[in-house]
């Protein structure tokens, strides 16, 4: 496959895409009512002020807005330079949750840096999706097979770092979104087939050799097994939280209850409703239309960064896109499905809208990422 | 980008897009009723709301048993953070009047018996309106009600008592438990993920409940505590085991009092149960007498004994085999049927009046009366006077037993004529002698006269059955021969001062329930009577059961009857009787005859 071959422009020669912009920033706002919605049975249980949630994701949204300007400002081209170091950062911070990571609901994903938690696996997908951008941009002529094998030795040790924490949710993101830009870099389509077979055998093993522990299958598979009740209390537990947040937004039906009427929401029936389960609470508060909307609204970002890469006259631009892209689209996908019960239970937050610092501000700079490219298409 | 792949990428994402969008119109359009069903279902918690039972009072409207409403503070230890416990237990120490340390270890539970442990069984209403204003965490108070007999034992064993749930367990708590119990109400409330109530969710009402109804009973309490106390007494002077006392009025049946009482300084078994301690009074009316789990009056058969030649002579007047005067010749003894009966003592030959034989009791006498008789008609006399067949009263009443004409053997012609084979309760044989007093009509017994509306509306329960049993000609006859038991024969120790008595005296074996024959020196006494004799207006029976080591009817029934009708006859101004009736008989009287004793089985 034969990638456009294109001048390389370090100029901003195309304009602002004003909606990559706007939209999340909308959909931060939305979420961050959602966020304060969705806490406040959990806010009076802990004694908390009813607004701390939502006070703390201002804090994150207002970050993340920050970064995405700054981002956006600074020219692509330039994470040339630190992405071998951004790399080698995101290795060792990995390492480091492994050491001296806080444990939280049986996973180790976070390490304390000055009083902020900070989960190193969000930062982990950007990491890896510039750093394989950089590698392609490194090779205009597209990849080789030897190329290709570098390209998955990169992905595979953090991906594998994360997976240990374990954090299957993040490891699968990160294995999409390396598998898009893969795509995306004109890897010949016989092997792409091939490293989709490899996966799928690798999985087939590590299931055999009980790589992936009991609880994670059990929760990967407990939406196929919504009926029926479990003699496993993880699987009883995964199984409860998805009919809850499948009753959550059934109650909600076509228009919804309302802003602080749902009443599942308000009192904190759906575990993990601020976080993995939010869209569980737009289901309830705004319906069918509202759910709709919101799909839409997300949908949107996705689909303004992938036209970003498809403008970007560059291979560095293209393949950066088709990583955000891919962990925007996946992240929508994967938690709206997983809070209706057609995806397996992975936590993965709803993009812009999950209660989530490192995700808040991961997410914008993506859109950061994405609006450099944007901004910096090549005139042709 | 490849044109390709940039289609490739767009399709999977509209792809994903349309399957998430089909799902969210399965969820929330085709089955968001079903779901919404499921969210109510979840959320609501239904609460029952307790209905105030019914209070049961005397026939003047005197409380018997009453619930007052209660306040109790429960906690829910679950609720309360370890942390909280001292900071609630100070502040809850002060309302509760339990010391800090008590409350303390009352919230600090955990896991069984953790969940609703109650703080204070009864609270005032400011105190628990207090309480509720401050919300601590994990307290509630509950609406709960307890029941209280003022009169402390009184009756109880005609009222019953209930069981830990508040639902009756015995007597008319338990019979007229759906009356008294009224219908609980339906509160609904929001509940949180963990099932408890949401204390600011504000109820709804669903079911508003409905108070009991009460009873007003036939019951007169100074003349309840009065039978209680003469009956309580001989049961201990008589060392009886139990003893049943019962007084009715004439005319309507009404019940005025009925004593059910079980001696409990017997060392030995009596083989009948005292109601539970906890559940009446510890402060008895006569201290080592208790109340009977059972209504004995209704539930204890017993054979009769000579009580039941009432039957006998009922039948062979109305059948004109005799008149009062009619003569007879009775032999020392009879043999009859291979066996050889004889009269309490022996007498030689002497001549008796049908009169004598009743006043004295003879049992001889009776069953030369009871063979000119016949068997059908003397049989055709027991289910006309009421026996066999159910009071009405309930509270686990027994029918008796009667032999029919299909186990008739020859003796019966005597046993059953002198009251030795049926067996019958005190209400049963009550039921008979009241019948004469009342010219011969019969009329049912009855315990409540009026149900009382949680406002105070009376609604008057329906007056007593009756029926003509006897001629009003028959009955005069029987009651002028029943005045001479009381004032010549066995039971001159019934006599009531003023007033004319009649009765009869019963004294009888009681059955071996383990073998064939009687229990040997074991007796149940009985007197049964009404006054003014010749214009009655109340009937009573007293039975003692097993006194020794006097046990003569005439000698510890006849004076608890005279002691109980005379403060009735007072109570209610009974004008006395005008002139002394006369003694018929010259004759002497003799010796109380036995059932059973003369009787070689």
């Amino acid at each position: 496959m034969v990638m456009l071959q294109r001048r390389v422009s370090s100029h901003r020669t195309g304009s602002v895409d004003l909606w990559l912009l706007i939209a999340p920033v909308l959909a931060a706002l939305f979420g961050l009512v959602m966020v304060y919605t969705a806490t406040q049975a959990v806010t009076a249980g802990f004694g908390l002020s009813r607004a701390y949630f939502a006070e703390r994701q201002t804090i994150f949204v207002v970050a993340g807005i920050a970064c995405m300007i700054v981002l956006s400002r600074i020219d692509y081209h330039r994470l040339e330079s630190i992405a071998t170091l951004g790399y080698v950062v995101t290795l060792l911070s990995l390492l480091g949750v492994m050491v001296v990571g806080n444990n939280a609901l049986g996973a180790t994903r976070w390490i304390s840096v000055g009083g902020l938690q900070i989960q190193p696996s969000e930062f982990a997908i950007l990491g890896i999706i510039v750093a394989i951008a950089t590698y392609c941009a490194r090779r205009p002529d597209g990849l080789s097979l030897r190329d290709i094998s570098r390209v998955l030795l990169m992905a595979v040790v953090p991906i594998g770092l994360v997976f240990l924490q374990p954090d299957f949710g993040t490891a699968i993101i990160m294995g999409v979104c390396v598998f898009v830009m893969l795509i995306a870099a004109g890897v010949p389509l016989r092997i792409l087939v091939a490293l989709l077979l490899l996966v799928v055998g690798a999985v087939a093993i590590a299931i055999e050799l009980r790589l992936l522990k009991s609880y994670q299958l059990l929760r990967l598979t407990s939406f196929l097994n919504q009926d029926h009740a479990s003699s496993s209390s993880q699987l009883s537990q995964a199984v409860y939280n998805l009919q809850q947040s499948k009753i959550a937004i059934g109650n909600g039906g076509l228009f919804g209850a309302g802003i602080g009427h749902g009443t599942t929401t308000a009192l904190g029936y759906v575990p993990e409703q601020q976080t993995d389960f939010i869209f569980s609470a737009i289901g309830e508060q705004f319906g069918f239309v509202g759910t709709v909307g919101i799909l839409a609204l997300l949908s949107s970002v996705a689909w303004r960064v992938l036209v970003a890469g498809v403008n970007a006259r560059d291979t560095m631009g293209q393949v950066l896109c088709a990583g955000i892209f891919a962990f925007l689209a996946f992240s929508i996908v994967q938690n709206a499905g997983m809070a209706m019960g057609i995806m397996p239970v992975a936590g993965i937050p709803l993009p812009f809208i999950s209660y989530g610092g490192t995700a808040i501000v991961c997410t914008f700079a993506g859109c950061g990422l994405a609006q450099s490219v944007a901004q910096r298409r090549g005139m042709g | 980008m490849a044109g390709r792949r940039v289609k490739l990428l767009r399709g999977c994402l509209l792809i994903a897009l349309v399957a998430l969008v089909l799902r969210l119109v399965d969820l929330q359009v085709v089955d968001a009723g079903h779901y919404q069903a499921d969210a109510n279902n979840e959320l609501v918690q239904r609460i029952v709301i307790p209905a105030l039972r019914g209070g049961i009072y005397d026939r003047n409207g005197a409380v018997l048993s009453l619930s007052v409403p209660l306040e109790q503070v429960l906690a829910d230890d679950a609720q309360i953070a370890p942390k909280e416990v001292a900071t609630e237990a100070r502040a809850l120490a002060a309302l509760l009047q339990v010391p800090e340390g008590t409350l303390a270890a009352e919230l600090s539970r955990r896991g069984p018996g953790s969940g609703d442990v109650v703080l204070a069984p009864s609270v005032s209403l400011p105190v628990s309106q207090r309480i509720a204003e401050n919300a601590y965490p994990g307290i509630t108070i509950e609406a709960t009600s307890q029941r209280t007999a003022p009169n402390g034992s009184l009756g109880a064993s005609v009222l019953g008592f209930l069981d830990y749930q508040g639902h009756g367990a015995a007597g008319l708590e338990y019979q007229e438990n759906r009356l008294l119990a009224g219908r609980q109400g339906v509160d609904q409330v929001l509940k949180s993920p963990n099932g408890l109530a949401l204390p600011q969710s504000s109820p709804v009402e669903l079911v508003a409940p409905v108070a009991g109804r009460g009873l007003e009973l036939t019951l007169d309490t100074p003349l309840q505590y009065a039978a209680e106390r003469a009956l309580g007494e001989e049961i201990l002077s008589s060392h009886a085991m139990s003893g049943v006392a019962i007084v009715m009025d004439t005319r309507t049946g009404d019940v005025l009092a009925e004593a059910n009482l079980v001696n409990q300084t017997l060392g030995r078994s009596t083989g009948v149960l005292s109601a539970p301690a906890s559940l009446t009074s510890s402060h008895p009316i006569v201290p080592g007498v208790g109340e009977a789990m059972n209504d004995l009056a209704l539930t204890q058969t017993y054979e009769p004994g000579s009580v039941f030649k009432l039957v006998t002579f009922a039948a062979a007047l109305a059948n004109g085999v005799i008149t009062p005067t009619t003569p007879f010749t009775i032999p020392d003894q009879i043999s009859f049927d291979g066996y050889t009966f004889h009269d309490a003592e022996n007498h030689g030959l002497i001549r008796l009046s049908a009169t004598q034989i009743l006043a004295q009791s003879s049992n001889l006498g009776t069953f030369q009366i009871a063979s000119r008789l016949g068997e059908s008609a003397l049989l055709n006399q027991v289910h006309a006077l009421g026996f066999g067949a159910p009071t009405g009263l309930g509270l686990g009443e027994s029918q008796g037993l009667l032999i029919n004409a299909d186990k008739w053997e020859p003796t019966d012609m005597v046993s059953l004529a002198i009251g030795q084979v049926d067996a019958a309760t005190a209400q049963q044989v009550l039921d008979a002698y009241n019948t004469v007093a009342n010219g011969g009509v019969f009329v049912a017994p009855r315990l409540v006269r009026a149900t009382v509306g949680a406002n105070g509306t009376l609604v008057e329960a329906p007056p007593a059955a009756e029926h003509r049993v006897l001629s009003y000609a028959t009955a005069q006859q029987l009651t002028t021969m029943l005045e001479q038991v009381v004032l010549a024969g066995t039971g001159t120790n019934a006599v009531v001062p003023g007033y004319s008595v009649a009765g009869k005296t019963g004294t009888a074996q009681i059955p071996n329930p383990n073998s064939s024959g009687y229990l040997p020196g074991d007796y149940s006494a009985t007197f049964v009577g009404y006054a003014p004799a010749q214009n009655p207006v109340l009937s009573a029976i007293v039975i003692l059961n097993r006194p020794t080591p006097l046990y003569f009817g005439g000698q510890v029934a006849a004076p608890v009857f005279s002691t109980i009708m005379s403060y009735a006859l007072h109570r209610y101004g009974i004008p006395t009787t005008a002139g002394a009736p006369t003694v018929i008989s010259q004759v002497a009287p003799v010796a109380e005859d036995v059932t059973g004793a003369g009787v070689v089985r």
